[in-house]
């Protein structure tokens, strides 16, 4: 819930911006070749197999990559952590566990959910520039959407998810004693995530490059 | 029956500690060991297959703990209520079943310590002493053979405390076997079979409080008490 659909405000405004603001960058940049009907391609370039994992991955790391490192790492301090040990729990199956599955599960139903707002977004931009109907709009838009964009998009979310959610987790878990020490380990939980999301994307957009 | 563990308290150091079945054995340490012993026991630290308390004791998978850990501070997880608390190992271990016979023994144990409160409540809602009463009975619920209990007057009111004496006095009565770690000279008196003196992870004196030699023995660990504290 709070991964998922507690987001779902924050992804629908920047999904719309940037959808809109790709589309009026094509316009102006396009319009001068008398290639306007390009944005397409642009939207599927830039939106689907790029910007809309990285944005809701960067989305999803602001929320609930910091939350889950504050709550691992408050309850480490708390003794929280020695007490499910204590009880026979472990910990990586009663926290890890679910927290992953529900980053994983909310990072691709999120990107799904930002490609078709910034979709939306780009119509309602291009609408300002040329009095496109919204079904040619569409109809063009999925002539040049391939399988293997939304294919890559929604791997790229996946492992995304993984990535924000195992990085905060350990991030949480590598608090010691101190309280002071919790958004220490927030701060890295976030610029680890970052990194390492950004490597993976440039890893998966070459793979899918060397293979198509 | 006996039960052997040996314990390292660092790579030079060697503890080689026997606790008896069906007695209460007290670790009175000078320092803190007595807390880092009882956390090795119960696997709440990172100890080897081999040091654990007992292989009779270990527990493999998934199983309910043998030894029940009472926390020093009221241990319990903040993001649950007091009832998710309490029933959290029991809902995890047992099936829907015998969830019955659960909430009949959760509400005795409430009466006994006539804990009058809400049990929706959060944690941090509570006071220390409320919360160390409802990890003690979450510990006390589960089908343990042995409790360890970590300075078990720690942060209760007086009310409480008295309370907690006489479950202890209760259990021991009944031949449970307890280890408990604390200096508390009360605890000592009440329910001590065995006290071991421990200063810097090494058993100065192993003193029976269940014999002849009680009020003897009691002198000497109130000098020894004594001695530490000045």
């Amino acid at each position: 819930m709070f991964t998922g659909v507690e987001a779902l405000s924050l992804v629908t405004f920047i999904a719309l911006a940037i959808g809109g603001l790709i589309i009026l960058q094509g316009y102006n940049l396009l319009s001068t070749f008398v290639q306007g009907s390009w944005v397409h391609m642009i939207l599927v370039t830039v939106v689907i197999r790029e910007l809309s994992s990285i944005f809701t991955a960067l989305i999803v790391i602001a929320r609930s990559g910091t939350a889950i490192s504050t709550e691992l790492g408050n309850m480490v301090v708390n003794k929280e952590i020695d007490l499910l040990k204590s009880l026979n729990i472990s910990p990586l199956t009663y926290l890890v566990a679910s927290r992953v599955t529900g980053v994983m599960v909310a990072m691709f139903i999120l990107t799904i959910y930002f490609n078709i707002a910034a979709v939306l977004g780009g119509y309602l931009f291009s609408s300002i520039f040329s009095r496109i109907n919204f079904s040619s709009f569409i109809n063009g838009f999925v002539s040049t959407l391939k399988v293997a964009d939304l294919g890559v998009s929604a791997i790229k979310s996946i492992v995304f998810g993984l990535i924000i959610s195992l990085i905060s987790c350990y991030q949480g878990f590598q608090v010691k004693d101190a309280p002071t020490e919790v958004p220490q380990r927030t701060i890295k939980a976030v610029v680890h995530s970052i990194v390492y999301i950004i490597l993976a994307d440039v890893l998966i957009t070459w793979l899918f490059y060397y293979f198509s | 029956m006996l039960y052997h563990n040996t314990f390292f308290s660092d790579e030079q150091q060697k503890l080689e500690l026997e606790f008896q079945s069906e007695k209460t054995t007290v670790l009175c340490s000078r320092y803190d060991e007595a807390s880092g012993i009882l956390r090795h026991l119960c696997g709440v630290e990172d100890i080897k297959d081999n040091e654990k308390i007992d292989e009779q004791l270990i527990t493999h998978g998934t199983e309910m703990p043998k030894v029940g850990y009472l926390f020093r501070i009221g241990a319990l997880l903040s993001n649950l209520s007091l009832q998710e608390n309490i029933s959290l190992p029991y809902k995890y271990y047992y099936p829907e079943e015998q969830w019955q016979l659960f909430q009949e023994k959760t509400q005795h144990w409430l009466e006994l310590f006539r804990l009058n409160i809400d049990l929706n409540l959060r944690p941090a809602l509570v006071s220390p002493s409320v919360q160390k009463v409802v990890s003690y009975i979450r510990t006390i619920l589960m089908d343990i053979k042995i409790l360890c209990a970590d300075d078990p007057l720690f942060e209760l009111s007086y009310w409480y405390k008295k309370k907690m004496v006489d479950c202890l006095t209760e259990l021991k009565e009944s031949n449970f076997t307890m280890i408990i770690g604390t200096n508390d000279l009360f605890v000592i008196e009440q329910v001590a079979d065995v006290v071991l003196l421990i200063d810097n992870y090494e058993i100065t004196q192993v003193l029976r409080c269940d014999d002849g030699h009680r009020e003897h023995n009691l002198d000497i660990i109130k000098e020894c008490l004594t001695k530490w504290w000045l």
